[in-house]
């Protein structure tokens, strides 16, 4: 397994004589080692001392040897991302398909790309090649601003900097970010509304002015962020969207191989690693491919075990389920495919135990979101299941709470609810298979207005007042809100929901 | 114009229409200068709130009554800043800690440390103590009200509290200790009719008698509900007709027709449905433990008398799950689709029997 990497590595190779008194080397004979030769060990060893030494061959220069050390020792820490990333186009991991969209896209350039997709999709690699092959006259904002810390001020002044005095006609902005200093952040405040935070706020002023100011300019954003800029915003600016999927799995396997056979290895002997190493890199191909670096090199040193085994060990990649997963996973219950003719019920793809650990939500999210959803998955006959089912839920909550519990009892919440949702979810209690979009649990005004300050003073009883009253007690609210500001006094108006208004008021009279 | 209920509300103890030895114990208890903490409990509507503020005003004068609204706003040791409403008159100070969620805990300390770590100006004129009204104390989570306790003791010299709540079954023994419970029980149908008469006799309406008794026996025991159904019904009929139709609350008459559509159909479709009904009324702020008991009464009026032992229990069962619990929807749905469960059974025996 070491024969290809190993004559690059030592600048000498010496065999050691068979008397030398050395006690590791002993032990490493003795074991049967054979031809065993550690790196320390030689480098320890002078080259022209040990005088029976046979020497199979030395380094005829020592410059010769210093400098196959160094590009040795250079190779060792580079990664192989770098080292082995794409030259061409054709090298790329993008499906065909995507890459002639990609080009189409970027040879009309049109003001604005948003190039989108997970991380290691190969966006950035694909974006880069294609200018160059293009002859785009392209310049890369990254290598302008500063690796963190960029204000959008400076941001400002990089990109008009590139698009004025570089006369570039493509500028690729790779993961557009702004760090925002506290000033700034103060004033994005009053631009922040909805789920956008402040400095999505920030870039998308900073894109509005560049685009203002740069008319002949394509800006290429790439992000792994789909919803770093809002659709609504990207749709005003005429933006073209283009959407990089993960990489097939056969691509990555494909990839693999190709490297493998650059460092003239065998792809065949490493069948099963490259197959769990693509499998844990699930898309990704820089996780793929630095996954392989590490599982060889491991795998190299523990020469005795089988590579399969040592990729699984390491590489096993531990994601987290989303919410939406988590929820469907526990909703749907796959089961392992068993033979025909077993008897009972096959053991299930995804534990729901380990499937809430793995998405680490709230428990109470996590019930509440399969409990909203979960009756719908039931057949029209169902019933009785449903109902033993909702029992379930309903001990679960009752678990799960806070008051007199403390939250030890959580994990088996959740255990409890899941599993009795998943025994009783079979056969035919299941509905047909059809669409199901998985909803939110409806929300209640969130437990605190409950019963809010108001409707508890005037006793929870904003749905009691009958509807003939309310019209006539919006009017005195609206009068008695105008009297309050005036007189001070102890008059108060209370309004719950825009829809029921209430009014309290308590005079100062001393009958 | 003010609801009858705020417009009529007594104001002193000795107004109160009904309970009245308990308004002389009360006000036995502030004549003798000093009083422990109160914990002031019984069912909605039945004047809990009333007797705090006559008891403050007996206790301090008409200066309790000019009340001022104030936004606090408090930071939790997470840097979470919670807001909160109080309403509060230079002698005491009200507030519903509940309302504050999960960080009632921070509201509780810090408004009571704030109230009573200042002592009266005027000692001799005043007395020495500021009070608290705590709203819904049942409520408060645990953690506040372990903290309520120790805050109990240590500002007993400058603070009394009082603590209203609906049920103490859910505010734990060191505090129920601490306090002197208080029980008002709801008024009875005649001190209903008797207060409905009263009411109307200021507004210058003769209400028929019979008409007051319907109107009491559908409040089901609850004053403020009573009244406010009168009123409804003035608005309705301006001389009142001893035959006219007491109009029930909306949320009771949308109750009835959900307890109608889980007898029409029993299917996880139909689960859905009375699912979103039920979420209607709960954002409406209709009490969960209502729900759960008008749907049970309302259920059990129209099944067959074999099922009305198994359906209480059942109502009983999740009715106590549901205290204990945190999420309402979870045991009123588990009631639901368990009803429907047993009632489709039944249902299916009575057709095949009748093969």
């Amino acid at each position: 397994m070491s024969s290809s990497s190993a004559p690059k590595r030592p600048r000498l190779r010496l065999e050691l004589p068979p008397s030398a008194s050395c006690s590791a080397f002993d032990t490493f004979r003795s074991g049967g080692g054979g031809l065993a030769i550690s790196r320390q060990r030689s480098e320890q060893a002078p080259p022209s001392a040990a005088t029976p030494a046979r020497r199979l061959w030395l380094c005829p220069d020592d410059d010769l040897g210093r400098q196959a050390a160094d590009r040795a020792s250079e190779e060792r820490s580079q990664l192989w991302t770098d080292r082995y990333g794409p030259a061409s186009t054709e090298e790329l991991c993008l499906h065909k398909k995507k890459l002639l969209e990609l080009e189409a896209c970027l040879s009309s350039r049109p003001r604005l790309v948003f190039v989108h997709g997970p991380c290691g999709a190969g966006k950035s690699v694909a974006v880069r090649l294609l200018c160059d092959r293009l002859r785009l006259g392209s310049a890369y904002l990254d290598e302008e601003l500063d690796a963190c810390a960029n204000g959008p001020a400076e941001a400002m002044q990089a990109l008009i900097r590139l698009a004025r005095f570089r006369q570039a006609r493509v500028i690729v902005w790779d993961e557009p970010t702004l760090s925002l200093s506290f000033a700034d952040q103060q004033q994005q405040q009053h631009l922040k509304f909805g789920s956008s935070s402040g400095d999505t706020a920030a870039l998308r002023a900073l894109l509005d002015e560049f685009l203002a100011r740069c008319r002949d300019v394509c800006l290429v954003l790439i992000s792994c962020n789909d919803r770093l800029l809002p659709r609504d915003w990207l749709e005003d600016n005429n933006a073209t969207l283009v959407q990089v999927n993960p990489v097939a799995r056969t691509q990555l396997i494909r990839s693999l191989n190709a490297i493998l056979t650059k460092r003239h290895l065998r792809p065949a002997s490493y069948k099963s690693l490259i197959e769990s190493v693509a499998a844990a890199a699930d898309g990704d191909i820089r996780a793929a491919v630095s996954g392989l670096q590490f599982s060889l090199q491991f795998a190299l040193c523990t020469a005795g075990s089988s590579a399969g085994s040592v990729a699984k060990s390491v590489l096993f990649r531990d994601t987290p389920y989303q919410l939406f997963h988590a929820v469907g996973k526990l909703l749907h219950a796959k089961r392992v495919e068993t033979a025909p003719g077993s008897s009972g019920l096959a053991p299930l793809v995804d534990e729901p135990e380990v499937v809430s650990e793995r998405c680490s939500l709230p428990v109470d999210l996590l019930l509440s979101f399969v409990q909203a959803n979960a009756a719908v998955h039931f057949s029209s006959e169902a019933v009785e299941p449903l109902a033993r089912m909702s029992d379930d839920f309903s001990l679960a909550d009752r678990l799960s709470a806070a008051w007199t519990t403390e939250s030890d009892a959580k994990p088996q919440a959740i255990s409890l609810a899941s599993r009795s949702l998943v025994c009783r979810l079979v056969g035919s209690n299941r509905a047909p298979n059809r669409f199901l979009p998985i909803r939110k649990p409806h929300k209640l005004p969130p437990a605190a207005t409950w019963a809010t300050a108001a409707a508890a003073r005037t006793g929870v009883d904003a749905f009691y007042t009958p509807a003939c009253l309310r019209s006539g007690l919006a009017a005195s609210a609206r009068s008695a809100a105008a009297a309050r500001s005036g007189s001070g006094g102890a008059q108060f108006v209370i309004c719950p929901e825009p829809d029921l208004e209430l009014e309290a008021t308590i005079e100062d009279d001393d009958d | 114009m003010s609801l009858w209920v705020d417009k009529y509300r007594p104001k002193r103890l000795d107004k109160l229409d009904y309970h009245t030895d308990q308004a002389d114990r009360l006000r036995a208890l502030v004549e003798s200068g000093d009083f422990p903490h109160l914990l002031v409990y019984g069912p909605p509507g039945a004047g809990k709130k009333t007797r705090i503020h006559a008891l403050l005003r007996e206790l301090y004068g008409a200066g309790v009554e000019r009340l001022r609204l104030e936004q606090q706003s408090f930071t939790a040791p997470s840097k979470r800043k919670v807001e909160i409403e109080t309403v509060s008159s230079n002698f005491h100070l009200e507030v519903s800690p509940g309302d504050a969620g999960i960080y009632d805990r921070v509201v509780v300390m810090e408004l009571i440390k704030q109230v009573a770590s200042v002592n009266q100006l005027d000692a001799s004129q005043q007395r020495e103590f500021k009070v608290v009204v705590l709203n819904e104390v049942d409520r408060l989570t645990k953690d506040a009200q372990h903290a309520l306790r120790r805050t109990m003791e240590k500002y007993m010299a400058t603070c009394r509290l009082i603590l209203c709540a609906n049920s103490t079954s859910k505010v734990i023994q060191a505090i129920r200790s601490r306090c002197l419970a208080v029980r008002v029980s709801a008024p009875t149908e005649d001190e209903i009719v008797q207060v409905l008469q009263g009411t109307c006799r200021k507004e210058g309406l003769s209400l028929p008698d019979s008409l007051a008794r319907r109107i009491a026996q559908a409040s089901e025991r609850n004053l403020r509900r009573a009244l406010l159904m009168a009123e409804a019904c003035r608005a309705q009929q301006q001389p009142f007709d001893p035959d006219q139709s007491v109009c029930l609350g909306d949320w009771q008459l949308y109750l009835k027709e959900t307890a109608k559509k889980v007898l029409e159909e029993q299917s996880p479709a139909r689960l859905l449905i009375v699912r979103t009904r039920l979420y209607e009324l709960l954002s409406h702020c209709v009490p969960p433990d209502l729900i759960m008991r008008c749907l049970v009464t309302e259920l059990i009026s129209s099944c067959d008398g074999t099922l009305k032992a198994e359906v209480l229990t059942l109502g009983a069962e999740y009715e106590h799950r549901m205290r204990l619990g945190q999420k309402a929807i979870f045991h009123l749905e588990a009631f639901v689709a368990r009803f429907m469960a047993v009632y489709k059974k039944f249902m299916d025996e009575v057709i095949m029997a009748d093969w």
